[in-house]
C-alpha cells in the first residue's frame, strides 16, 4: 500500500520546482510593486505632497509581511540541519514551572534591594549629610563591586547545598543591609565609614542572582533552559520597580514616631525608607521560597567538580561576551541620567526630563531577555548573539552622530536599540553556558556573571572619563563599539560557525 | 520526500566554503527567494524613513531674520555666499542687476552640485549638467533639475541685509 506522501510524489514529481518557482515570482511582483511605491513616495514628498507617502509605507509593509509570511512554504532543503536539537527528559514540569514565577519575584526584591544604593546617594544631601562627590560615587560603586565578586560562591552554594535550602538562606540574608543602612542613614552623624560598610553588605543582594540562576538551572531541561533562564531575568525589572518606588516612599514616613529627620520643618524626607520598605516582602518571598519549592533530588556535585569551571576555556569566553551585553545594560540604566542631563541640557525646548526617560532603557533591556532565551531556543543562541552584539556595535557607532542638542529624539531612539538588543544578548549567552559547560553549569554561571557584573562597573568610569577630559561621551560610546566588534568575531568562531565544535 | 537523493555526503565547511568554482558560485533557488525577501524588508524602511524622516529630523527653519551682511558688501551683479546658525546649508544671496536681492541655497535640486549666479543672461547655472534657474524666481529654465530653487526672503534694514523663512505662497 503506498502512502498518500509517496502518491502525492509520483503524481506530480516536480511539484517543489513549481512551488519554489512560484514563490520566487510573487516575490519578484512584490519586490517591483515596493520599487515602484517607495520612488513614488520620495518623489512627491520631494515636491511637498505629503499625502503618498504614509499610505505607500504601509502597504509596502503590508507587502514585506506577505512576503515573508509565503516563505513559510519554502520546501524543505536537500541536506540535513546540522544543529541537533539536545532533547533531554522533563518530569518535574509543573514544579518547576512554580519554581520558577518564585524564583523571578525573588530576583526582583534581590535586584531592587541591590539598587538602593543608587538611590539614597543623590538624596543623603537632603538628609543632612555632607559629603564629596567622590565619595557619593563610592557609595554607588561598592555595591557593585561586591556583588560581581560574590556571585561565584553564590553560584556553588546551590548544587552542594540543594536549591531550596540556599535560595530561602540568601534571600533571607537580605534583611541585613536593609536594616543596617535603614539605622546608618537615619542619623545625619553616622561617619561615612559605617555608611560605605553598608553599602559594602548591600551587594550581596547582587549575588542572589548567581543562585537564582543555578536554581532554574538544575530544574529545567536543555532544550527549555533558554526560555527559562530569560523568563527568570525578568527579575532584572527589581531595578525598574526601585527606581520608581524609591523616589515615592522617601517622601513620607513609613515608620510613625521613629523614623524621619527633624533637621528641616518644612519638609521631611524619610531616606531610611528605602531601606525598610524591603522588609516585610523578604520575609515573605523566603517564606514562599522555603515552603513553595523543593530541594532537587538530583545527587548534589561536590565543590571541586565545580571549581573546575574555571578552568575551561569557554567559560572566559563567554564571561567576555556576557561582559559586553550585560555591562551594556548596567552602564545605560546607571550612567543614563547624568549623560541626558549633561549632553541635553542645551535642548531647545529644555532639557528632557532623565528620570522619565532613563528607566525605560533598563526595561526594555529586561523585556527583551526572555525572548532572546526564547529565539535562541528556536533559532540556535550562536546566531541570537550574533544578530544582538552586531545592532550593538552598529548602535555604538551610530550614537555618535546623535550627540547635537537638538537630537534627543534620535539618540533616545537608538540607546532603546542597543539596550534592546544587549536584553537579546543576556538571553542567548546564559542559554550557551549550559549547552557547553553542561558539568559545571552552577559554577559557570557564578563565574560568568560576576565577570559581566564587572562589566557594569567599567562603562561609567570610562564615560565619566571621557565627559571630563574630552568634553563629550562620543569616545565612550566608540569604544564600545569597537569591543562589541571584538566580540562579535569571537562569538561567530566559537558558537555561530557551523563547524565549529562548539556550534550552538 | 527527499530520500532518493543521490548527493555524496559532505562535511559542513566543504558545503560551505566549495571548492569548485561553479559550485562557488552557484546560488540556489532558497537563497535567491531570501535574498528577494530581504530586498523587499529594505524597501519597506525605505518607505518607513521616507515617511518618517520629516518627523524624527524636521528640516532647520530660521527663527525670525537671519544676519547675512552689509548692503555695502555685494556689488551690482554680485553674489555672497552664507550659512545660518544650527544648519549646514550653504545659501547664496545675489544681488541682481536690477538693484533688488535675493537669497537661493546654493545646492542645485538635481544631483546637489553648487550653482552660481551669472550676471551677464541675469540666471542662475547649474555647470554640472547645464541646468538653468531663473534669477528672480528661481523655477528651472531648462535642464535636469525637477524643482525650483529653494529660497528665504530678504530683508533689507538700513545697511543691514537679513533673511527670513518665505511667507507659504
Amino acid at each position: 500500500m503506498s502512502n498518500f506522501r509517496e502518491a502525492q510524489r509520483q503524481a506530480h514529481p516536480t511539484k517543489t520546482n513549481t512551488l519554489l518557482l512560484g514563490i520566487m515570482c510573487v516575490l519578484i511582483l512584490i519586490v517591483i510593486m515596493q520599487i515602484w511605491l517607495l520612488t513614488a513616495a520620495l518623489n512627491e514628498s520631494l515636491d511637498g505632497h505629503n499625502a503618498v507617502k504614509w499610505p505607500a509605507f504601509w502597504v509596502s509593509l503590508l507587502l514585506f509581511g506577505s512576503g515573508a509570511a509565503l516563505l513559510r512554504y519554502l520546501p524543505a532543503p536537500i541536506r540535513l540541519p546540522a544543529r541537533e536539537v539536545v532533547r533531554e527528559a522533563f518530569p518535574h514540569a509543573a514544579l518547576a514551572w512554580r519554581t520558577l514565577g518564585i524564583s523571578a519575584v525573588s530576583l526582583a526584591l534581590a535586584f531592587a534591594v541591590w539598587f538602593m544604593w543608587s538611590a539614597i546617594p543623590l538624596r543623603l544631601k537632603d538628609a543632612g549629610f555632607v559629603f564629596t562627590r567622590q565619595q557619593l560615587f563610592w557609595l554607588t560603586a561598592t555595591p557593585v563591586l561586591l556583588g560581581s565578586f560574590l556571585r561565584i560562591p553564590y553560584g556553588l552554594i546551590v548544587s552542594t547545598f540543594g536549591s531550596r535550602r540556599s535560595y530561602a538562606f540568601v534571600t533571607l540574608l537580605l534583611l541585613l543591609p536593609c536594616i543596617a543602612t535603614g539605622f546608618a542613614v537615619k542619623n545625619p552623624t553616622t561617619p561615612y565609614w559605617v555608611l560605605l560598610a553598608c553599602a559594602a553588605l548591600t551587594g550581596i543582594a547582587g549575588a542572589n542572582f548567581a543562585t537564582s540562576m543555578g536554581v532554574i538551572n538544575l530544574w529545567f531541561p536543555k532544550q527549555a533552559q533558554g526560555t527559562a533562564l530569560g523568563i527568570n531575568g525578568l527579575g532584572n525589572f527589581g531595578v525598574t520597580i526601585a527606581q520608581f518606588t524609591i523616589p515615592l516612599v522617601i517622601g513620607f514616613s513609613l515608620l510613625g514616631a521613629s523614623g524621619g529627620t527633624s533637621s528641616k520643618p518644612a519638609r521631611s524626607i524619610h531616606i531610611e525608607n528605602a531601606a525598610f520598605i524591603w522588609i516585610p516582602f523578604i520575609l515573605t518571598c523566603s517564606a514562599a521560597i522555603w515552603f513553595g519549592t523543593k530541594d532537587n533530588t538530583a545527587p548534589p556535585k561536590t565543590l571541586a567538580s565545580q571549581l573546575v569551571a574555571g578552568k575551561r576555556l569557554h567559560t572566559w569566553v563567554l564571561s567576555f561576551l556576557y561582559f559586553l551585553t550585560f555591562g551594556c545594560f548596567v552602564a545605560m540604566g546607571a550612567s543614563l541620567p547624568l549623560i541626558i542631563k549633561e549632553v541635553f541640557a542645551l535642548a531647545p525646548g529644555g532639557a528632557p526630563k532623565p528620570l522619565l526617560f532613563a528607566p525605560w532603557a533598563a526595561a526594555i533591556a529586561t523585556v527583551m531577555r526572555p525572548v532572546g532565551g526564547w529565539l535562541a531556543d528556536k533559532f540556535g543562541a550562536g546566531l541570537i548573539t550574533s544578530i544582538s552584539i552586531g545592532t550593538m556595535a552598529v548602535g555604538g557607532f551610530s550614537l555618535t552622530g546623535f550627540l547635537q542638542p537638538d537630537q534627543f529624539t534620535g539618540f533616545f531612539i537608538v540607546i532603546l536599540v542597543i539596550c534592546a538588543a544587549a536584553g537579546l544578548g543576556n538571553g542567548s549567552v546564559f542559554k550557551i553556558i549550559p549547552l557547553v559547560l553542561s558539568k559545571e553549569a552552577g559554577a559557570a554561571i557564578g563565574i560568568v556573571s560576576c565577570l559581566g557584573a564587572l562589566g557594569g562597573f567599567v562603562p561609567p568610569l570610562l564615560l565619566g572619563w571621557t565627559m571630563d577630559h574630552l568634553g563629550g561621551p562620543a569616545w565612550a560610546y566608540t569604544g564600545m563599539a569597537l569591543f562589541a566588534l571584538v566580540c562579535l568575531f569571537v562569538n561567530i568562531w566559537f558558537y555561530h560557525r557551523r563547524s565549529s565544535p562548539t556550534h550552538c | 520526500m527527499n530520500t532518493d537523493s543521490n548527493l555524496p555526503e559532505k562535511s559542513a565547511p566543504e558545503v560551505d566554503f566549495p571548492i569548485e568554482r561553479v559550485e562557488a558560485e552557484h546560488v540556489s533557488r532558497r537563497e535567491f527567494t531570501k535574498f528577494l525577501c530581504f530586498v523587499s524588508g529594505g524597501m519597506a524602511v525605505g518607505s518607513g524613513w521616507v515617511a518618517a524622516k520629516d518627523r524624527l529630523f524636521p528640516p532647520h527653519r530660521i527663527e525670525g531674520e537671519a544676519f547675512v551682511c552689509n548692503v555695502s558688501d555685494v556689488p551690482v551683479g554680485g553674489t555672497h555666499p552664507f550659512t545660518v546658525a544650527g544648519s549646514k546649508t550653504q545659501f547664496m544671496l545675489i544681488h541682481l542687476n536690477d538693484g533688488s536681492w535675493r537669497a537661493y541655497e546654493q545646492k542645485c535640486t538635481h544631483l546637489s552640485c553648487a550653482v552660481f549666479y551669472q550676471p551677464q543672461t541675469d540666471k542662475i547655472q547649474c555647470p554640472c549638467h547645464n541646468g538653468w534657474f531663473d534669477a528672480r524666481t528661481g523655477t528651472v529654465l531648462q535642464g535636469p533639475p525637477p524643482r525650483p530653487l529653494p529660497r528665504l526672503d530678504v530683508v533689507i534694514k538700513g545697511e543691514d541685509i537679513y533673511v527670513t523663512e518665505p511667507k507659504s505662497a
